[in-house]
């Protein structure tokens, strides 16, 4: 089920272009967090050139065998060779190097106190001038706080705080503190250590993200407490440009305000809150239309008036803001397009497909109408307004097609899906395999399973159609055939042999071969014991078959 | 006549000696008693309940007997009256008798699923036999009071004067149950009834559903009254439990493995062979080394000074106990039992020579929240793979458990990634300050008594990590991913030694651990009152 809902994610579809966009944001915020994750590795355990440049050679050649097993994530080999590295070159300038990334190693092969206390602190003992002894007395920290201790940690956090206050681990050591106070509660800590990132903390390419972050969260704090002007205060340390401050507000604003004006004891509470956000962004507005940037950025200011107001409930006041908007601006598709937006957030689906009516460039008004039939689940009347938008822009059919065969898709109309895609197949001449597999997907969801394998036949095998034929063969009760192509899967294709093999075990559970079924179970425990496939072998084995000898078992690695 | 009266005297005080040991058996079982009274205790219950038996048996015989031919009605005795069914009632005497005895004798002998069986059937016949019950009685005493209504109906008819309303639930004249339930939600007619019901004309008004509505309103009394007799015989607890450490000592050291090595010479002649002497050459002997291995106990499992192995904070009388946590939603009796998590418990007796209890056991969340401070067990075990649901009571009781009470929570995921995430939220809501964080192989419960060099499981339902809550420097509750419970039982899941024997190991190491930190926290309670 799981590998089919992954294929139908990569389905070309209206609704899920959205998907598909928050799906990029999440995997550049994911990349970004890895990649700054990664420089602060690299900032705080990596040894500078200058240092470098005084090894010996031999030393150098020992430092360099470790770091490869390092960076391939071979812990337990790369502990051994650092290991090594001290025990030849004890007195050597990558020592202490060497030391600190032994303990690296340690705590990645989950021997967290031995790393502490024959890594890190031998570290500060045995070289306590080097920049490792540094780096360690914040390891030390962390350690702690990974495993719960949480006293320790703040303890060691402190010190490293008044030790090291303009060292980058001071920076890491004050977010460890936040996130400590945060679980404990500890709103003073955290206002201390959100102001002494914020504001006296200089921004280095190592420092920044931390930095950045604590300034959202103590302006998001100071929303709360009503604090408008202290709270752009601390925006305005990281958002340097004007017009990036307002977006920023809205997004930190909306929630405290809704949350406030949605109870009636904190109500006026949250109309103050929203009356100081909207006073701040109508003085910063600014006023010069002279160029579409700035015009752009003009329009920006009244779209967050009007969120602010959406956010404290006040629907007539957001309908005159965007009124006095077009006023303004003139009529604008960007203030059309927001506004029906916010039609569609309060239901009032009519409206907003009468706005998007109003839009100068008809292409995208259209194409935003039969999104709104989509999102209203209206899957038929979406695909003709789909076609509408095709016939308005004929000169991109791969744009809107999928579109189309996907609406027809969602409202059962198997024939029409499918003709869609074979036209897709004729027009998309780079990637025609794709639509012949949605056509087949089509096919295998709307119960035409002879039409699905056939279809699937036509596919490249490199697509582990086997996998999809099986499901079809085994929903026609054509097991042999199923067990057939699960085998060819598990062959061809070794990361998805698990699930494959799990599968087989249940065709013939369905087959009523319950012998084979255990014993293909079975084999998954056994062959796959790290895989979450064998977990649920294992309970299906005991569950269903009342079967206690499941041939599980294994160790973690080390 | 005085036969019959000190016959019905030692009736009676049967009666009161066998209801006593009745609720002593029910909620008192798990009070803590010196041997010799436990002993005597049990004593009592068995001559009171294996007599009853027969007792009830000789009561319907003589009752069907004196059916048969009725005695002097001077001689006769009071449930012999006429109209007092006196074989049904002892029939429904020897009903009651048998069940108890039933349910009791299976529970003393250990056949729980012939105990739980007799439990449900004999509840299911006593609601019946007690309905029955009802039903005669109603119907008994209504007609007794109707006919005294008449009178009065009469009398009032005479007099002209209006009639008091009847509030009598015994009584089908009561005025409620003269009504329709449609009249019950119109006020106004409502009203006007009752102003007429006063009138003696109108006394035969709602004559149609009087019986009818008494009868529904006696069965849904009845019903409510033994569903909470039932919710105050199994719900209610009587005085609390104690789980007492076994007294002793010992350290919290990791195992050592030492090997023996002796050497055997036998004794070896050097001959020259061109010598004078005629000497035997024997055959040149070899060397046999004679290993032992063995494991060095080299101090006693426990924690603090005292003979034996134990824990200082313990009690001659205790023992330790394999307690699990009974919870609603999901199969929370997973692996328990003999075959089970019993042998876990074994074979911790076995390897830490500590005194052991003879069987794992469950209690509900309410009872290990009930169980006074100082007295708790140590940890309780809960495993499944379905869902955990509790209310904010037992939320309460459990967070009260592991912080104030000092006890610790050993999970293991029975069987699905869902039960993982289950505990997760159940423990979110237990500790909402305290995040879960991977336990270090090199931790002091990873470590002592045994080494355990990478974490064991049988299938990896949660992960391949254990996780732990930890407060001021101890955790309170330890998650194992992977179907430790599994690894223990019978036949070992089919996994090979190595892992199940890594599994043992590590159960002994938590329970190890809960023990120790519960026998500080016990040491330093005691120091704090001197």
């Amino acid at each position: 089920m799981k590998t089919e809902a992954g294929t139908a994610a990569t389905t070309a579809q209206p609704g899920r272009f959205r998907t598909s966009r928050i799906g990029i944001a999440l995997a550049a915020l994911a990349a970004f967090a890895a990649l700054t994750s990664a420089a602060e590795a690299q900032n705080l355990d990596e040894m500078t050139l200058d240092r470098w440049k005084k090894l010996r050679e031999t030393e150098r050649y020992q430092l360099k065998i470790a770091d490869d097993f390092y960076i391939k994530q071979q812990w337990k080999i790369a502990a051994a060779e650092y290991e090594k590295f001290q025990s030849l070159y004890e007195k050597s300038e990558g020592a202490s190097y060497a030391q600190l990334r032994w303990a690296n190693c340690q705590v990645r092969l989950k021997k967290v106190n031995t790393a502490i206390s024959d890594g890190y602190q031998t570290t500060i003992d045995y070289w306590p001038d080097s920049p490792e002894a540094i780096a360690s007395a914040f390891y030390i920290g962390r350690s702690y706080k990974d495993t719960g201790e949480l006293k320790k940690a703040k303890k060691a956090y402190q010190e490293v705080l008044k030790k090291h206050p303009d060292h980058l681990v001071a920076v890491y050591s004050a977010a460890d503190m936040i996130e400590i106070a945060q679980q404990e509660n500890d709103a003073p800590t955290q206002v201390a250590m959100w102001k002494k990132l914020t504001f006296d903390t200089k921004r280095t390419p190592w420092s920044r993200s931390a930095c950045e972050k604590a300034s959202r969260e103590l302006a998001a704090h100071m929303f709360a407490q009503v604090n408008v002007d202290e709270a752009v205060k601390a925006l305005e340390t990281t958002y340097t440009k004007p017009e990036q401050v307002p977006p920023q507000i809205v997004a930190l604003a909306s929630g405290p305000i809704a949350q406030m004006v949605a109870d009636s004891k904190s109500q006026a509470k949250g109309e103050k809150l929203a009356d100081s956000c909207i006073a701040w962004l109508k003085s910063h507005t600014p006023d010069d239309k002279s160029t579409p940037e700035k015009k752009a950025i003009a329009e920006q200011s009244w779209f967050c008036v009007a969120d602010i107001e959406s956010a404290a409930k006040r629907d007539a006041k957001v309908l005159e803001t965007y009124a006095t908007a077009l006023k303004v601006f003139g009529e604008d598709d960007a203030i059309l397009g927001r506004q029906a937006n916010w039609y569609k957030t309060r239901g009032k689906w009519d409206d907003a497909r009468k706005t998007y009516n109003r839009y100068k460039n008809q292409v995208d008004g259209q194409a935003e109408i039969a999104q709104s039939w989509y999102q209203e689940n209206q899957f038929e009347k979406a695909a003709n307004a789909y076609r509408q938008v095709l016939a308005l822009d004929p000169q991109n059919p791969i744009k809107w097609k999928p579109s189309i065969a996907y609406c027809y898709r969602r409202a059962g109309k198997t024939d029409d899906s499918v003709a869609a895609y074979d036209e897709l197949v004729v027009d998309d001449k780079a990637s025609p395999d794709r639509w012949q597999v949605e056509a087949a997907h089509t096919y295998r969801e709307h119960g035409k399973y002879k039409e699905a394998i056939a279809r699937y036949r036509l596919c490249n095998p490199s697509g582990n159609c086997y996998h999809w034929m099986a499901i079809c063969h085994r929903a026609l009760k054509e097991y042999g055939e199923a067990i057939g192509l699960y085998n060819q899967s598990i062959g061809a294709f070794p990361d998805s042999a698990p699930s494959s093999m799990y599968q087989k075990g249940l065709t013939y559970e369905e087959q009523g071969k319950k012998e084979l079924a255990i014993k293909t179970l079975q084999q998954v425990c056994k062959q796959f014991p790290k895989d979450s496939h064998a977990s649920v072998a294992h309970a299906r084995l005991q569950d269903v078959f009342k079967v206690t000898v499941t041939l599980g078992g294994d160790k973690t690695d080390q | 006549m005085s036969t019959s009266r000190t016959l019905r005297r030692a009736i009676q005080t049967y009666a009161i000696l066998w209801v006593c040991c009745l609720i002593d058996w029910v909620w008192f079982s798990r009070a803590d008693l010196p041997h010799w009274l436990d002993l005597v205790r049990n004593a009592l219950r068995w001559g009171v309940f294996a007599t009853s038996v027969p007792l009830c048996a000789f009561a319907l015989v003589a009752a069907l007997r004196g059916r048969r031919q009725p005695a002097a009605v001077d001689q006769i005795s009071a449930p012999e009256r006429p109209g007092t069914p006196a074989p049904a009632l002892a029939a429904t005497a020897l009903f009651l008798a048998l069940w108890q005895f039933g349910v009791f004798a299976f529970d003393a002998f250990g056949f729980d699923a012939f105990r739980a069986q007799v439990a449900t059937t004999g509840t299911w016949l006593s609601f019946l036999v007690g309905l029955c019950w009802v039903i005669w009685g109603l119907e008994k005493i209504s007609a007794r009071y109707e006919a005294r209504r008449r009178v009065a109906v009469e009398h009032a008819e005479r007099a002209g004067s209006p009639l008091p309303l009847n509030w009598n639930p015994l009584d089908t004249g009561a005025w409620y149950y003269r009504l329709a339930l449609a009249d019950w939600f119109n006020p106004r007619r409502f009203n006007a009834i009752l102003r007429e019901l006063r009138a003696p004309q109108s006394s035969h008004y709602g004559d149609d559903r009087r019986k009818l509505n008494q009868s529904v309103a006696g069965f849904c009394s009845y019903t409510l009254a033994f569903y909470l007799a039932f919710l105050l015989m199994t719900q209610v607890g009587g005085c609390s439990e104690s789980f007492e450490l076994p007294a002793g000592g010992g350290e919290q050291a990791q195992i050592a493995q030492q090997v023996k090595v002796q050497k055997v010479i036998k004794k070896k002649f050097v001959v020259n062979p061109f010598s004078a002497i005629k000497f035997k050459v024997p055959p040149i002997d070899d060397i046999k080394l004679q290993l032992t291995e063995i494991t060095k106990h080299a101090y006693a499992f426990g924690y603090g000074e005292g003979a034996g192995a134990g824990y200082a904070g313990g009690t001659n009388r205790g023992k330790v106990r394999f307690v699990r946590l009974e919870y609603v939603g999901g199969d929370w009796n997973q692996d328990f039992g003999v075959g089970a998590d019993l042998n876990m418990l074994i074979e911790y007796g076995i390897r830490t020579k500590q005194p052991v209890h003879g069987e794992t056991e469950s209690r509900t969340i309410a009872e290990i929240g009930a169980v006074p401070l100082g007295k708790g067990p140590a940890f309780v075990f809960m495993t499944g793979q379905r869902n955990i649901s509790l209310s904010a009571a037992e939320v309460k009781m459990l967070r009260t458990y592991v912080t104030e009470k000092h006890g610790m929570i050993f999970c293991d995921n029975g069987g699905s990634a869902h039960f993982h995430n289950q505990f997760f939220a159940m423990m979110n809501q237990v500790l909402p300050n305290v995040r879960p964080v991977t336990i270090p192989l090199d931790d002091v419960i990873h470590k002592i008594p045994y080494q355990i060099p990478f974490l064991p499981y049988v299938a990896p339902h949660g992960g391949r990590d254990a996780y732990g809550w930890k407060i001021d420097g101890r955790w309170v509750a330890y998650y194992h991913p992977g179907d430790i419970g599994d690894a223990w039982s019978d036949g070992h899941s089919g996994v090979k030694a190595e892992v199940w024997e890594a599994c043992f190991q590590l159960g002994v190491n938590v329970m190890q651990y809960a023990n120790a930190e519960y026998s500080k926290w016990l040491l330093a309670q005691q120091e704090k009152k001197k």
